[in-house]
């Protein structure tokens, strides 16, 4: 009886906990990371967060610091370890620069539809500025779209697929290129007011960030029309998915122009031109943030909290605060050679005189003597200084050799070794030919790379912000705007931005083409600009020729070398010798199935309606 | 009856403390007879991690045991249910100096807080029955949750149920038992449920906090993101295990053997149903459901031998196993064209397919390359030295690209497909000898990096036999010398060329067969043990993993590693020598 | 032991039977053919011009990309079936021209018939010392576009175009002549004056269009 007993009592107990224990209420637990719908819309604090990943997630092609990106262009060639080389080895692929981000695009518009439908509490005019902030966002987005795809679908809100088993009306074809355009500036047209709200911020979109990206969209929009019409055969689809009509060039050069000027206008913004060395100047112009007033929108950095690895890349590698990575980007000849001198002749370096024979200078910098101050703010040359130590450049020594009579050139593979002179041999900087993590063409880059201290340190890492919209590049808009439009002030635009390079005033007095087209290179070197400025101009395919007979296709160096002849005159002295670096293996080859990129087989899959890009 | 409870409650707790100081590197300068620093790093690294992690468990068994005559019947019911909570905190700073070693907050630069669950809960019940152990059979349920899914989706249910038959008990066979002394013929089907393609909260949707951030007006702001459509429709992948297999021995138990046909498919895959194609515009993708079918499909034996011989004893056995991965079928494959549908489609297909080129030749002379009218390199074979691989041109089209590919191997990361070993045993007067084989076939190990590239990445390290058994010149020095061919293609600095190209040069079947175990003892006889009191006294040797047969002695690699580099420790020799004494 | 060798045997078929790399087959059928202009094949450079193949009867429509070899012969390895063949990408002939149908059996040969812009025919060269002469004519085939250059390229390799390369001539094109011979007497480049021998082919750009036209490569004996 009693075993009876404490065998149903055993029972009993077990079915007790069986039952406390049981069913779906153990597997559930509060979500500590997850917000609902409802508690993001009436809270500004959550919406400027949501705002915040927005910002973060606008895309660009060569940008935001984007080390490896540079060095795919003509501007310079990567230098850093070997098994990323093939960023001197390649052809542009099919779908080189190809982007359908419509991920982004989907947040951004389920977001709109959201503040409406959601955000009762929110007042008016902050509700009108989170509009603002994300229409600009997504116009943002479409330009960087339209750039490299050309026509895309356009949507404009949520697509909801109904389960219906017919997924038609969720299939958007390709709006037009001139629709995908006239988007962008309908869009920042109807906003720009609305943003004033944000016009103290630089991190914020605000009027004049809207007008600047309307101003670029317009310039680009208008050179597509002028240009691909002047091709021999235009690239275009049937469906006028690629290719703008020329009729509309002036228009759209027009709109570049009023928003261009409404920047130029304000009293918010000026040429930075707080540094009366103006080499520095154009250094300290993105390198400052106090009292900035050249920055019109861009994406700030904080110490250690949010930072990056440009200067860890990129930095001298003498100087460098870390023990790895240096050095990651050697500028090419070809751009420091588009720098002109500030007499107005043209850029090319004297390294040689008109019999071939090397010229002997005093001075490591002399060669760069009189040179547009922007070359010393954009790259570091032989014989300046970086954070206030001198760069120990010098790729060997030219030695001259009694029995043959003949000068010859030496190097050593040590970094910083001494000749049997008791003098410099090869410097710590380089540069060196064939090696990694120190130039390799003779240059290092010096925008961009912040001096602050430890930046260069991966705990540390930089905080300089990256410039998506400055007032100088307003400035070569109006004037390419103008100019395309016959319009005489064109001219002074340009002279105005020269002034802060060193120029004279009125330095230029006929202005053409390939001049504003220069002066967009050196102005904007390494600002993600180049390789959409020569593709909108249709001339990628014949500076990017794949030629290794072609000064642009091919990166090329400049070595100096210390002349030792001890007791002759010109012991001391320094000559140049042009190279083309061992790691520089294949010129660039841009065909013309590069001018807009392929669409991925899978999204041409998923949406019959799609249309391919020509040439793919 | 009987009755079981265990509970359980584990607290394990992890810290780590690094600091990693800054430091200085001089060099000697002859010139000065001084030292100068010329290197170093002026960051220092400070980084604490704390990690605690709860974990408690609970089973409720209830068991039923009885034997009524020839009959055997029990019956087992089970509760269980467990629960994982995971705690991390992170943080980081850099260190303002090498001294102290407490953390300050202006010196932060790494901060994290995350959080972590699992929970699951399941009911089970077994049935055995057996009568004179003629006739067995086994019924077996399992009813599992899991928290990773929506709720209504949660359970699964997972059934099983074997049964056998020894045939040698039956009165049929009385006339053959003496030699065949026991055979058993037994199936099985069951099945198990496994967790995949959904994390923690899945089925929630809303915003992710913490998922990005931007400086905004100077501010860091945390980012909020919005997740993607919930996943509702997903619930346990089933695994689904069958096998039929028979027991036999002959001769007195002296040959025993078994064999073993098995087969297990996974069904429930995770996979998108994709009724339709929806354009990417649309930007979610469809949740995962439960859709796609894979299975495992092979056969095993083994067969023991022992016997006397007088007074020596031994014993022989051997075993294979061979089982294979195939894909069995997702949710409506789509394909664009038979050749898409050749080079993509899974459907009934072996898995871990390796594709790649085929060499069939080496170029022997500078005047070969010139002359070959296809294009290796996608260069026009600029870049092409005497030694280089000839790659098939299997569709004739005077180029190499990614048409000319074909199927050259087995996966590289899986366990071989064929396994096999073995065992010897003999026993003599006291001596012992224990020898264990074990191999592998049908797998594959890919050679890259550094044992690919000479000096890999710019200066790494290279095997001997990459630089001493290569296409070279005669003389380094000087360009026109003639050509000394090698086993491997002329080495280049830091990659391989065009001979960087996934080809069956570089990939090995590889096949082996190792002396796993090999032990030798001896147990002193009785007469001599009693004198010090004891009841046996053992001495012996082993050795373990002795000696590998095997076809990849060229690369000097241990035959069981994946790694392409093979840096990872290989298979130890170990030698051991000892007594066992027992009073 | 007659059951233990049935055994084994009964295992090893089963095991080999599961012993290949893959079990699905291999495309056997090949579609091959020349690209060409009235009788003759038209030079290309390698990985130029493209020819896409179609197949109807699946859910997407995915090409299948062919390359011509620098002679003007194609090649593709396919399963048994109808495709449809669309020109492609920048080639030196008209590529607006209709889809063909092809069925593809075994080994199916088929020769593709071009419009080139521009042609060249009656090409030779006369090696002389250090320089070589060339003599080609240049035939206008269509009105609808320019002819831009006209360029002789040296090569070490029978493989060579205007990438790859040890030298290229220019010709003015005020000394070609459409229609008749022209005759270009060409300096061989220094780094292959030492060889036993050399490649040479012309060529012929078309405003426009990237790749080039050109002559079946030759080889000079020196």
């Amino acid at each position: 009886m009693k075993t009876k007993y404490i065998k149903v009592s055993v029972i009993a107990l077990i079915c007790s906990i069986l039952t406390t224990g049981c069913g779906d209420s153990w597997l559930d637990k509060d979500p500590k990371t997850i917000i609902t719908e409802d508690q993001v819309w009436n809270n500004p604090d959550l919406i400027i967060s949501l705002l915040a990943n927005y910002y973060d997630r606008l895309p660009h092609l060569h940008g935001d610091f984007n080390t490896g990106g540079m060095a795919e262009i003509d501007d310079a060639m990567w230098s850093g370890t070997f098994d990323q080389n093939s960023k001197n080895d390649f052809q542009y692929g099919d779908n080189y620069g190809q982007i359908w981000e419509y991920g982004l695009i989907r947040d951004i518009n389920l977001a709109l539809e959201n503040i409406e439908a959601y955000g009762d509490n929110l007042k008016e005019d902050q509700k009108k500025l989170f509009i603002g902030e994300l229409k600009f966002q997504r116009a943002f987005v479409y330009f960087e779209l339209v750039k490299r795809m050309g026509g895309v679908p356009l949507i404009k809100e949520q697509l909801i697929y109904d389960f219906s088993g017919d997924p038609s009306h969720v299939q958007v074809p390709r709006a037009k290129e001139e629709e995908i355009y006239d988007f962008i500036y309908e869009e920042t047209e109807a906003i720009k007011n609305d943003l004033a709200g944000n016009n103290g911020s630089k991190s914020r979109a605000n009027t004049y960030a809207a007008l600047a990206l309307q101003s670029r969209a317009m310039l680009y929009a208008g050179s597509l029309a002028k240009y691909n019409n002047l091709m021999a055969s235009p690239i275009t689809t049937p469906g006028g998915e690629v290719g703008m009509p020329a009729s509309r060039a002036n228009e759209y050069y027009e709109k570049s122009l009023t928003a261009a000027k409404t920047i130029l206008g304000s009293s918010n913004y000026q040429l930075y031109r707080s540094n009366p060395n103006l080499g520095e100047n154009f250094y300290d112009m993105l390198n400052t943030k106090d009292g900035n007033t050249e920055v019109i929108f861009v994406k700030d950095y904080l110490p250690i909290l949010k930072s990056h690895y440009f200067a860890y890349d990129n930095i001298v590698r003498s100087i460098s605060e870390d023990n790895e990575s240096s050095s990651a980007l050697s500028p090419s000849l070809s751009l420091v050679e588009s720098f002109d001198y500030l007499d107005g002749t043209k850029g090319t370096l004297r390294y040689k005189d008109a019999n071939g024979d090397y010229i002997f200078y005093d001075n490591l910098s002399d060669i760069f003597e009189g040179k547009d101050a922007r070359l010393y703010g954009t790259v570091i040359y032989p014989g300046t200084t970086f954070k206030n130590t001198a760069v120990n450049m010098q790729a060997g020594v030219y030695v001259w050799d009694e029995e043959t009579g003949e000068y010859r050139l030496s190097v050593t593979p040590t970094l910083g070794a001494n000749y049997s002179d008791g003098g410099l041999w090869t410097g710590l900087d380089g540069p060196k030919d064939n090696e990694r993590d120190v130039s390799n063409t003779g240059f290092y880059i010096r925008k961009h790379v912040t001096d602050a201290a430890l930046a260069s340190t991966r705990g540390t890492r930089a905080d300089n912000w990256w410039p998506w919209f400055r007032l100088g590049e307003v400035y070569l808009n109006a004037a390419e705007a103008a100019f395309e439009l016959g319009d005489p002030t064109a001219v002074n635009y340009i002279n105005t931005l020269r002034e802060r390079a060193g120029f004279p005033a009125n330095s230029i007095s006929n202005l053409t083409m390939d001049i504003i087209r220069n002066e967009r290179r050196v102005e904007l070197a390494f600002e993600d600009h180049r390789y959409h400025d020569l593709r909108r101009w249709r001339i990628a395919h014949e500076v990017w020729n794949g030629s290794n007979d072609s000064e642009d296709a091919v990166v090329y160096g400049l070595y100096p070398y210390r002349v030792v002849r001890p007791g002759h005159p010109d012991d001391g002295k320094f000559i140049y010798e042009k190279i083309r670096p061992d790691r520089f293996r294949q010129p660039r080859f841009f065909r013309m199935a590069n001018y807009y990129a392929s669409i991925h087989q899978n999204d041409l899959n998923n949406n019959p309606k799609l249309v391919k890009n020509p040439f793919h | 009856m009987k009755a079981k409870a265990t509970v359980s409650y584990n607290y394990t707790n992890s810290e780590f403390d690094g600091f990693q100081y800054s430091y200085d590197v001089y060099t000697y300068n002859e010139a000065t007879d001084e030292y100068v620093r010329s290197d170093g790093s002026d960051a220092g690294w400070r980084y604490q991690v704390y990690r605690s992690v709860v974990a408690k468990y609970g089973q409720f068994q209830l068991n039923y045991e009885k034997q009524l005559g020839d009959h055997y019947l029990s019956v087992v019911g089970a509760y269980e249910v467990s629960d994982y909570d995971n705690n991390i905190k992170t943080m980081g700073t850099v260190p303002p100096n090498n001294y102290l070693p407490l953390l300050a907050f202006a010196d932060l630069n790494d901060f994290y807080d995350g959080w972590g669950y699992e929970a699951r809960a399941g009911y089970i019940g077994r049935i055995n029955y057996n009568y004179k152990n003629k006739y067995l059979v086994e019924l077996l349920r399992r009813y599992d949750a899991s928290y990773l899914y929506a709720p209504g989706k949660r359970w699964g249910f997972f059934p099983g149920v074997s049964a056998g038959w020894r045939i040698s008990e039956e009165s049929f066979f009385e006339n053959i038992r003496p030699v065949v002394n026991d055979l058993k013929i037994r199936g099985s089907v069951g099945q198990t449920g496994s967790e995949a393609g959904v994390s923690m909260f899945g089925f929630l949707s809303g915003y992710d906090y913490g998922n990005g951030n931007a400086v905004l007006d100077g501010n860091l702001v945390t980012g909020i993101r919005p997740r993607g459509l919930p996943v509702t429709n997903l619930s346990w992948e089933k695994n689904t295990s069958s096998n039929i297999g028979l027991d036999i021995a002959l001769f007195d138990n002296k040959l025993t053997g078994t064999i073993d046909f098995f087969k297990k498919t996974i069904s429930g895959i995770p996979a998108p149903r994709y009724d339709v194609t929806l354009p990417t515009e649309v930007c979610y993708s469809l949740p995962n459901e439960n859709l796609n079918k894979n299975a495992y499909k092979g056969a095993e034996w083994i067969v023991t031998y022992n016997d006397y011989v007088g007074d020596l004893f031994y014993t022989v056995s051997a075993n294979f196993t061979y089982s294979r991965f195939h894909n069995l079928e997702t949710y409506k494959p789509r394909f664009g064209s038979s050749w898409d549908e050749y080079r993509n489609s899974i459907e009934n297909r072996y898995g871990g397919i390796w594709w790649g080129y085929q060499v069939v030749g080496r170029f022997q002379s500078q005047e070969q390359i010139d002359n070959y009218p296809v294009d290796m390199d996608g260069q026009n074979n600029r870049t092409l030295l005497p030694g280089d691989f000839i790659y098939k041109d299997v569709n004739g089209d005077g180029i190499i690209n990614s048409m000319d590919e074909r199927p050259i191997g087995y996966p590289t990361n899986w366990a071989p497909m064929v396994s096999f070993g073995g065992n010897i045993g003999l026993e003599w007067k006291g001596i012992d000898l224990n020898i264990d084989f074990s191999g592998g076939g049908m797998q594959s190990w890919c050679q890259d990096y550094e044992l690919r590239n000479a000096y890999h990445g710019g200066g790494g390290n290279s095997p001997v036999y990459l630089l001493e058994d290569r296409w070279h010149r005669a003389d380094p020095y000087d360009n026109n010398s003639e050509w000394i061919a090698g086993y491997y293609p002329a080495i280049r600095e830091g990659h391989s060329g065009p001979n960087a190209k996934n080809s069956d040069f570089w990939l090995t079947n590889v096949r082996y067969l190792r002396i796993r175990n090999l032990e030798l003892g001896y147990s002193l006889p009785r007469s001599v043990i009693s004198k010090i009191g004891a009841q046996k006294l053992r001495i012996y040797g082993n050795v373990s993993n002795l000696v590998s047969f095997d076809n990849v002695g060229k690369y000097q690699i241990d035959p069981e590693i994946e790694a392409r580099a093979a840096v990872v420790y290989p298979q130890q020799r170990t030698i051991l020598v000892g007594f066992n004494v027992t009073f | 032991m007659k059951k233990k060798i049935a055994f084994i045997a009964i295992i090893c078929t089963l095991v080999l039977a599961g012993c290949g790399y893959d079990n699905y087959d291999e495309p056997e059928a090949t579609l091959s053919g020349n690209i060409m202009y009235n009788g003759e094949n038209v030079g290309l450079r390698t990985n130029g011009a493209r020819i896409d193949l179609y197949q109807d009867g699946y859910d997407f429509s995915t090409n299948i990309s062919v390359y011509p070899a620098h002679d003007g012969t194609y090649s593709a390895s396919l399963f048994e079936g109808e495709y449809k063949l669309v020109f492609r990408g920048d080639a030196p002939w008209d590529t607006s021209v209709d889809t063909l149908y092809v069925m593809v059996k075994g080994h199916t040969k088929l020769d593709l018939e071009v419009k080139p812009y521009y042609i060249v025919r009656n090409e030779s060269f006369q090696k002389g010392s250090g320089t070589v002469t060339a003599k080609f004519t240049v035939n206008k085939i269509s009105d609808e576009r320019e002819l831009e250059a006209v360029n002789i390229y040296f090569g070490k390799s029978i493989l060579t175009d205007q990438n790859q390369n040890e030298g290229v001539t220019g010709i003015e094109m005020s000394q070609v002549n459409i229609g008749s011979e022209t005759t270009i007497t060409a300096s061989i480049p220094e780094e292959l004056a030492n060889r036993d021998y050399f490649f040479i082919r012309v060529a012929l750009k078309i405003s426009g269009i990237g790749d080039m036209y050109y002559t079946q490569v030759q080889k000079i004996e020196l």
